[in-house]
């Protein structure tokens, strides 16, 4: 059964992770897809919803416009973002006494 | 030893701008520093060699940039300045953003022309020379502002008409283009859909206001798909829906609304298979509609569900609150009308009827927007 991704700051953490490579919209959600075994599928106003707001708030940045498709990649205040909340989950994991 | 040369306005025409970079590389003068306020360019003798310079929106020039030999020579928090050795490379990255700008500017120009001009012709005509004779100095000033913002708005017509040669054709349709429906969807000449009309090979249509209630036109759709007639293509306004016989297919169907919908967004909804049906030409929110056939799992644009709710919360603001706030005037009209002295009874009683009906149009609009939001809101409210 597919996730239902109701929450939003799934998406927000699933697009940081696929983002530690440059990659365009299309490609986040292929990551996404693969990486967790085609469990959650983002739809593509899903990502460019949070693409954009996240760009707003420089998490990501543009690394190349160069084509039709914009290429994005994580800024500095993105990779400390995703580092905090990679802690936190490991912190989360030990809590519950499972293997991170 | 650095020089100081100033590009007052440079901002008015970025193309113009670069050239004259260039042309000061060729002298031998190269770019250190930039004060894009001023336009006070800080200079340092250098190779005599004419550079291509890019000024790009950005507070950074995108590291792919920097990796296909383009480098940045100065940024700043809005701007930066790129260059490359070859004068006659690409302008990249295109001037899209500088066309979205000049637009926004335009448009705020055509809005002081609408009403300096309006009063001016108000001012001549309705109050019989009073204005004029009044206030000589507050009328003229309204006239030097709307004949400056008639030559703005010239201007930057023809600038963008610049800009548009650099930019690359998406062969999609962006925010504020006047096509609604992309080409390649007419699959059939007019005559031949006059044809299939008449012998009911192709059915249309029109269901009043679906605008305002997104979700019934999407199942809809879906329904008829399902039933063997696949959805063809919309008619320019948006308003009726073609259908062709076909085999019975799954098709997901989705009305989106998007405050501005970017050439970004148009490329990932169609990167990740989406059929453009329509876009609303409309500047302040564009109706954008995406169609998909499916085997087995039914794809989803929204798959976050506050994405969803989102949208119906803008289609409800900016569609269905101005209905009600309209069904309100009327109703305080209606009242107007009655409570003040009207010499002509039947004459009040005939703009009552009109305005009531007026009025009831709007309300049903209005309400139909909103409840689409609760009709959303309440089927994604058990999801956490």
């Amino acid at each position: 059964m597919k996730h239902p991704l109701s929450y939003s700051e799934d998406t927000r953490l699933y697009i940081l992770m696929s983002l530690r490579c440059p990659r365009r919209c299309h490609g986040i959600s292929d990551y996404i897809e693969q990486a967790t075994g085609g469990k959650v599928k983002p739809g593509a106003g899903t990502v460019y919803n949070a693409v954009s707001q996240m760009r707003r708030r420089n998490i990501i940045t543009v690394y190349d416009n160069r084509d039709c498709g914009t290429v994005y990649e994580l800024t500095d205040l993105g990779r400390s973002i995703l580092h905090r909340e990679a802690e936190r989950i490991s912190r989360l994991h030990s809590f519950m006494g499972l293997e991170s | 030893m650095a020089i100081k040369k100033y590009m007052p306005l440079w901002f008015l025409d970025v193309i113009a701008a670069e050239e004259k970079l260039q042309k000061l590389s060729a002298e031998g003068l190269i770019v250190t520093d930039f004060s894009p306020v001023d336009g006070v360019l800080t200079l340092e003798e250098g190779e005599k060699k004419p550079l291509r310079y890019r000024i790009c929106h950005g507070n950074a020039a995108p590291r792919g940039l920097l990796a296909s030999g383009w480098r940045q020579v100065w940024a700043g928090k809005k701007y930066y300045i790129a260059a490359h050795d070859d004068p006659e490379v690409e302008a990249v990255p295109d001037y899209r953003s500088w066309k979205t700008a000049n637009r926004l500017t335009m448009m705020i120009f055509f809005f002081i022309f609408c009403c300096t001009f309006g009063f001016c012709i108000g001012a001549l005509g309705g109050s019989d020379g009073a204005v004029l004779e009044s206030f000589p100095p507050f009328f003229t000033s309204m006239m030097i502002l709307s004949s400056i913002s008639l030559i703005a708005m010239i201007y930057f017509f023809t600038v963008n008409r610049k800009l548009a040669k650099y930019n690359k054709d998406l062969n999609l349709t962006g925010a504020g283009a006047i096509k609604t429906i992309p080409k390649e969807n007419f699959t059939y000449t007019p005559e031949e859909e006059k044809q299939m009309l008449k012998s009911g090979k192709m059915i249309k249509k029109s269901p009043l206001g679906w605008f305002y209630a997104p979700d019934d036109a999407e199942e809809m759709v879906e329904k008829m798909a399902a039933e063997g007639w696949r959805f063809y293509r919309f008619n320019p306004l948006g308003t009726t829906f073609y259908f062709i016989k076909s085999d019975p297919c799954k098709l997901r169907f989705v009305v989106d609304f998007q405050n501005e919908a970017t050439d970004e967004y148009f490329t990932a909804a169609a990167d990740d298979g989406w059929k453009l049906e329509f876009t609303s030409a409309m500047r302040m929110g564009s109706f954008i509609v995406w169609s998909k056939e499916y085997d087995e799992e039914k794809p989803e644009f929204y798959s976050d569900s506050s994405d969803t709710i989102k949208r119906a919360r803008r289609t409800a603001l900016i569609m269905g609150l101005p209905m009600v706030l309209f069904a309100i005037f009327c109703v305080v009209f209606i009242a107007v009308v009655f409570l003040v002295d009207q010499e002509d009874f039947y004459e009040a009683l005939f703009l009552a009827i009109l305005y009531f009906i007026i009025g009831i149009e709007y309300s049903v609009f209005g309400v139909k927007a909103i409840g689409y939001y609760f009709r959303i809101k309440e089927k994604f409210k058990d999801k956490f």
